[in-house]
C-alpha cells in the first residue's frame, strides 16, 4: 500500500465528471478502496473542498454529500486526517519560507514532508516550487 | 345406520355354536358382528347378544337349519329365501310376469310365505319366517325408495312380533319403523323410545334416538343417547362419531371430539364420516392442510358423500386455494343440487376470485332453496357491494338482519356499505351495534375509527378505536394506517411513520392496503426532508434521504418501488416553484444516498456536483481561488 499526501484539488477532480484530470483522480479513490493507497490529507482538505463546491454549485446538499464522502474515507480507514496544531504550523512555516510556497499549499505539502511520503496535488506551480517527495 | 358386515360360513358356523349353547342354558356371550345379517343395500339385520336368549334364536336355527349355506352365501331376501325352500323341496316360484318392481318383491314375499313347506312349519317358525320375509320384503322397498312399502312391512313385521310375545324382536321392528321414516322426526322418536322401552339395552333405538334427537336440534339430550350406545356396546363407530359431531359442532370440545373420531377409525377405519368429521374439527382449529388428508379418505370411502367434498371445498378455500375449492362445491352441488350451503361455498370462493356477478348466481341459488338463510343473504349483500350496487346491498343485509338479527358481519357490512354511500353518521351507528354484538370485531372498531377520525375529525376517539382494533386483531392492516393517518393530523409525525411502517411490514396483506400505507409513508419523509433541508438541517435531510432509501429497497423487493417513484413525482407535482428548488436538493441527496456501493455513490454524486459546476472552471483553479 503507497502512502501519499493529497491536496485539495485531487478530490476536487475525483468530483469533477469534465475534468481533465477526473479519471486520474477517480483512480486514486477506486485504490483507496482496493487499499492500493493510504491518503493522508491536512484537516484543511475537506474544509477547502466542501467550500469550493458550496460557493461554485450553490449546492449545500452537494457540499454536504462530498463532505459526508471525504468522512466516509476518515472514517473507514482509507485516509488519515492531521490537524494544523502549533508544530505543523511551525513545520508549514519552515517550508513555506523554505520553497517560497503560499500559506496553504506549505500547510497541505508539511503533511507529505512530516510524514515523509509523496506529494500529490495537480497544481503545477506547488510541485514545482515544493522541494520534498512527489507523486 | 345399519352396516353390512359380509359373514364367512365359518364365522357363522362359529356363531350358530355358540347359539346353540346359549339354548343349552350356558348363555354364551355373542358378539353384535357374529350376528348380523346382511340383506341388500347396506343394510342387515342384527341380534344383540340378549336376544340370544329369547326364542327368536330358535327361528334363526330353524332357518339355518332348512338351508345354512344358501342363507349365509345369500342375503335374507325373498329371493334368497325362496332358494332356501327350494334347496328343502319346495317348488320353484312362478317366474312373474311384467310388474313393476317393487309389486314383484312383494308378490315373491306373499307367495313364499304361502309355500306349503312355510305354512307347514311350526306356528312359531313360520311367523319369525314371515315376520323375516317382511323385513327383508321392507328393507328391500327401503332401498329402492318405496317409503311407503318398507313402512308397512316394517309394521306388519312388528305385529308378527307382537304374536310372537318376543319384546326384543318388536323393538327391532319398531326401530325399523323409526329408522326408514321420512322426515317426521317427532314421529320416530316416539317409535324408538317404545323400542327402547320394551328393550332397554337396544344400542341401535338409543343410536338412533340419538340421531333423531340431533335432527331435531335437541343435541346434549342426543349426546345422552350416544354415551348409552357406546355404554352397552362400546365398539359402536358410529356412535363414538356422532358423539364426536356433537361435542364438535354443537358444543365446541374439539379436542374431545378429535378422540372419539380417532376411537370410531380405530374401530372401523373406513368409516367416511369419521374422516370427513376429523378433517371437519381440524378444520375448526385452523389446521387446514392437516385437515385436507382427511377428507381425502372420507371421499375415497365416499364418493358420493357431498358433505365431504363440500367441507373440502371450505378448507380449501380457507387456506385462499380459491381456485382449487371451487370444483369441490361444483361436485357437492352435483350430488346434492338443493345443498344450499354447497352454493353458499361456492358463492364464497367466487367472491375471493372477484367474480360477483357469478357469485350472486350461487347467493341467489341458495336463497331459493333455503330463503331463511342469513349467511346466503348476507353475503349476496356483499358481492352487491363490491359492485358498488350499495343500495341493492342493503336491502341484503337488512333481510339477514331481519332472519338473524345478532349476525354482527350483517350490520358490519351494512354499516360500510352506507359509509360508502356517504351516510356516515347511520353507517356509525350499525358499527357500534355490530360491536356491542360482537366487542371483538376488529373491523368494526377500525372502520368506526376511519369515521370518527375523517368524517367527525374526532381524532383521539379514533386513535382508541384503532388501538382497541390492533389489541383484538395486530395483524389488521387498516388500523395501522389509520392510526398513522390520525397521529399525522396530530402533528405526531415520528408516531404516524412507526404506524405506516408496521402496516406496509404486513407482508401476508392484499398489496393495495399495503400500497396505501407506503404512500403514505413517502409523504411524511418527502414532508420531513423538504422542510429540513428548507431549514438548511443537512443532517435531517440525510436521516430523511436514507430512510427513503431503505423504504425503497424494502419496496423493491415486492416489485413497489414504481409506487414509491410516483408518490415522489406526485409530490413533487403539488410543490410550489420555491419548494421545488429545496426539493431538487432532497432529490440529490435521495438519489445519492440511494446507492449503497461506495464508489458508484461518489460517482453519483461526481456527476450530480458536475451538473452545477460551472463550464470550464477546472479544480486546480478553483482551489487556488479559495487559497487566495
Amino acid at each position: 500500500m503507497k502512502e501519499i499526501a493529497v491536496d485539495s484539488n485531487v478530490l476536487i477532480s475525483a468530483f469533477l465528471e469534465e475534468e481533465k484530470r477526473h479519471d486520474e483522480a477517480t483512480k486514486f479513490i477506486e485504490g483507496l478502496r482496493l487499499r492500493e493507497y493510504l491518503f493522508h490529507i491536512s484537516m484543511l482538505v475537506p474544509v477547502e473542498v466542501c467550500g469550493a463546491l458550496l460557493r461554485r454549485t450553490k449546492s449545500l446538499a452537494r457540499a454536504y454529500l462530498a463532505k459526508r464522502e471525504i468522512e466516509g474515507l476518515t472514517d473507514e480507514g482509507y485516509a488519515k486526517l492531521y490537524p494544523l496544531d502549533k508544530e505543523r504550523m511551525a513545520k508549514a512555516e519552515e517550508i513555506a519560507l523554505r520553497d517560497g510556497l503560499k500559506g496553504h499549499d506549505a500547510v497541505i505539502a508539511e503533511v507529505a514532508e512530516e510524514l515523509e511520503v509523496a506529494l500529490l496535488s495537480f497544481d503545477k506551480e506547488i510541485l514545482r516550487r515544493f522541494k520534498g517527495k512527489k507523486q | 345406520m345399519w352396516e353390512k358386515i359380509a359373514l364367512g360360513w365359518e364365522t357363522f358356523k362359529t356363531a350358530l355354536g355358540k347359539l346353540k349353547s346359549a339354548l343349552g342354558g350356558k348363555k354364551a356371550k355373542i358378539s353384535r358382528r357374529e350376528l348380523e345379517i346382511p340383506v341388500p343395500g347396506g343394510r342387515s339385520i342384527k341380534y344383540s347378544e340378549k336376544v340370544t336368549e329369547a326364542p327368536i334364536t330358535e327361528g334363526i336355527m330353524t332357518l339355518v337349519n332348512a338351508g345354512a349355506e344358501t342363507i349365509l352365501t345369500s342375503p335374507i331376501t325373498a329371493e334368497g329365501m325362496s332358494k332356501v325352500l327350494a334347496q328343502a323341496g319346495a317348488k320353484e316360484l312362478e317366474e312373474p310376469k311384467v310388474r313393476s318392481e317393487k309389486t314383484k318383491q312383494r308378490e315373491d314375499t306373499e307367495k313364499l310365505m304361502k309355500t306349503p313347506q312355510v305354512e307347514a312349519l311350526p306356528e312359531k317358525e313360520n311367523l319369525l319366517f314371515r315376520l323375516f320375509a317382511l323385513i327383508a320384503h321392507g328393507d328391500e322397498s327401503f332401498n329402492s325408495n318405496a317409503f311407503p312399502e318398507s313402512d308397512r312391512a316394517y309394521r306388519e313385521a312388528y305385529e308378527f312380533a307382537q304374536r310372537l310375545h318376543d319384546k326384543p324382536l318388536q323393538a327391532i321392528c319398531l326401530n325399523l319403523i323409526g329408522a326408514a321414516m321420512q322426515k317426521k322426526p317427532e314421529d320416530m322418536l316416539s317409535l324408538f323410545d317404545e323400542a327402547i322401552k320394551l328393550k332397554p339395552d337396544y344400542a341401535e333405538a338409543w343410536y338412533n334416538k340419538g340421531v333423531t334427537l340431533r335432527e331435531l336440534g335437541q343435541h346434549k339430550e342426543a349426546l345422552v343417547c350416544y354415551d348409552e350406545v357406546i355404554k352397552l356396546e362400546p365398539d359402536y363407530p358410529e356412535a363414538w362419531n356422532n358423539k364426536g359431531a356433537i361435542l364438535c359442532d354443537e358444543l365446541g370440545q374439539i379436542e374431545e371430539a378429535i378422540l372419539c373420531f380417532d376411537k370410531a377409525l380405530e374401530l372401523r377405519p373406513t368409516l367416511p364420516e369419521a374422516w370427513g368429521s376429523k378433517g371437519a374439527a381440524l378444520s375448526k382449529l385452523g389446521q387446514y392442510e392437516k385437515a385436507i388428508p382427511f377428507y381425502d379418505e372420507a371421499i375415497k370411502h365416499d364418493p358420493d358423500d357431498a358433505l365431504s367434498w363440500y367441507n373440502k371445498g371450505l378448507t380449501l378455500a380457507a387456506l385462499e386455494r380459491q381456485e382449487d375449492a371451487a370444483p369441490y362445491f361444483d361436485e357437492a352441488i352435483k350430488l346434492q343440487p338443493d345443498y344450499a350451503e354447497a352454493w353458499h361455498g361456492k358463492g364464497l370462493v367466487l367472491v375471493e376470485l372477484e367474480r360477483y356477478e357469478k357469485a350472486i348466481t350461487c347467493f341467489d341459488e341458495a336463497i331459493k332453496l333455503k330463503p331463511d338463510y342469513p349467511q346466503a343473504w348476507h353475503n349476496k349483500g356483499v358481492a352487491l357491494s363490491k359492485l358498488e350496487r350499495y343500495e341493492e346491498a342493503i336491502t341484503c343485509f337488512d333481510e339477514a338482519i331481519k332472519l338473524k338479527p345478532d349476525l354482527a358481519e350483517a350490520w358490519y357490512s351494512k354499516g360500510l356499505a352506507l359509509g360508502a354511500l356517504g351516510r356516515d353518521e347511520e353507517a356509525l351507528a350499525y358499527f357500534d351495534e355490530t360491536i356491542e354484538l360482537e366487542p371483538d370485531y376488529a373491523e368494526a372498531w377500525n372502520n368506526k375509527g376511519a369515521i370518527l377520525c375523517d368524517q367527525f375529525g374526532q381524532i383521539e376517539e379514533a386513535i382508541l378505536c384503532f388501538d382497541k382494533a390492533l389489541e383484538l386483531t395486530p395483524t389488521l392492516i387498516e388500523p395501522w394506517i389509520g392510526k398513522g393517518v390520525a397521529l399525522s393530523k396530530l402533528g405526531q409525525v415520528e408516531e404516524a411513520k412507526t404506524n405506516f411502517q408496521k402496516a406496509f411490514s404486513l407482508r401476508e396483506k392484499m398489496p393495495e392496503e399495503r400500497v396505501k400505507a407506503l404512500d403514505y409513508l413517502t409523504q411524511l419523509i418527502l414532508k420531513q426532508g423538504l422542510e429540513a433541508i428548507t431549514l438548511q438541517n443537512m443532517k435531517g435531510a440525510e436521516e430523511r434521504a436514507l430512510e427513503l432509501a431503505q423504504l425503497k429497497k424494502e419496496a423493491e423487493k415486492d416489485d413497489m418501488a414504481q409506487v414509491l417513484d410516483k408518490e415522489v413525482s406526485q409530490f413533487r407535482e403539488g410543490l410550489s416553484k420555491e419548494e421545488l428548488k429545496s426539493f431538487g436538493e432532497f432529490d440529490v441527496v435521495f438519489t445519492v444516498l440511494s446507492i449503497e456501493d461506495p464508489l458508484e455513490r461518489w460517482k453519483a454524486l461526481a456527476r450530480k456536483i458536475s451538473e452545477k459546476w460551472p463550464k470550464g472552471l477546472s479544480a486546480v483553479e478553483a482551489i487556488r481561488k479559495e487559497r487566495q
